[in-house]
């Protein structure tokens, strides 16, 4: 399965969006995204490791994390809970915990949906439209789902 | 790259014409006329594409007698690609180990 990443914008909502089917029923899916033991085993790249101080899954509970990145730079991150629907919808507002990660800032929107034995999984990065940076960022995503930049992206690697 | 330059490069993105101009150029140079070809568009309306994209650095025209054909220049690109790149690795490569969490979990249900 391929990750399809693309973006829209919509008025002044700025969204990137991540999209894959998995094979295992949404109930699976959705407690993957909740449990923490096997959040650890799956959040953030190859090389990173995630620490779970807190995760209270429920509406206003908060979650809090530590990205650690191969260099040794730890990404601390504070979430809370604004929609936990099992098992088809979850949402929660991200805060990177350093200045300079204000692109991790964003309201996070995830779907499961049932596709009968697979699940189709999508996560939407919802940046705030004032942060003049975010806006920059999202405008330059927006052209990833255009098949044109797609091409121009390729070209480019 | 500064922000001011990724503005540009941004706004000079932001039309779908323009993007289509850029994506056709990445197969070779091309004149006006052969820009102009798959869009019911005139040709000041190209030429006021081609002016922004010029203008953002984005494409050159090159001073080849009557031709006058435009090229692409792509490191501006680059630095928006590397804007939306962490991004899709970091996705990227976490539902790629969610899949193989389920995968392992699949297994042992059968077991």
């Amino acid at each position: 399965m391929t990750t399809d990443v693309r973006s829209r914008t919509e008025q002044d909502s700025h969204e990137l969006v991540f999209s894959r089917v998995f094979a295992a029923p949404p109930a699976t899916v959705f407690r993957a995204w909740t449990d923490p033991d096997q959040l650890v085993r799956w959040w953030g790249p190859r090389d990173f490791v995630l620490t779970i101080q807190e995760m209270d899954v429920r509406v206003g509970g908060i979650w809090e994390y530590v990205l650690h990145g191969p260099d040794g730079t730890d990404y601390p991150n504070r979430a809370v809970f604004e929609v936990v629907e099992p098992p088809t919808r979850l949402e929660f507002l991200n805060s990177g915990g350093h200045v300079s990660d204000d692109h991790l800032t964003c309201r996070m929107v995830v779907t499961f949906e049932d596709k009968t034995v697979q699940t189709l999984v999508t996560l939407r990065m919802q940046f705030e439209t004032q942060a003049g940076l975010d806006r920059a960022r999202m405008r330059g995503a927006e052209q990833g789902g255009v098949e044109s930049f797609e091409r121009l992206v390729e070209w480019l690697k | 790259m500064s922000s001011d330059n990724l503005s540009l490069t941004l706004s000079a993105l932001a039309h779908p014409a323009r993007r289509s101009i850029l994506a056709r150029l990445t197969t070779g140079e091309l004149t006006v006329a052969e820009l102009s070809e798959p869009f019911d568009m005139t040709g000041p309306a190209i030429t006021k594409h081609l002016n922004v994209l010029e203008r953002a650095g984005l494409i050159e025209r090159l001073r080849d007698a009557q031709r006058r054909p435009c090229r692409l220049r792509p490191g501006p690109l680059k630095d928006v690609f590397d804007l939306v790149q962490p991004y899709r690795r970091f996705w990227g490569e976490s539902f790629d180990r969610l899949d193989e969490l389920l995968a392992e979990q699949g297994a042992e249900n059968d077991n």
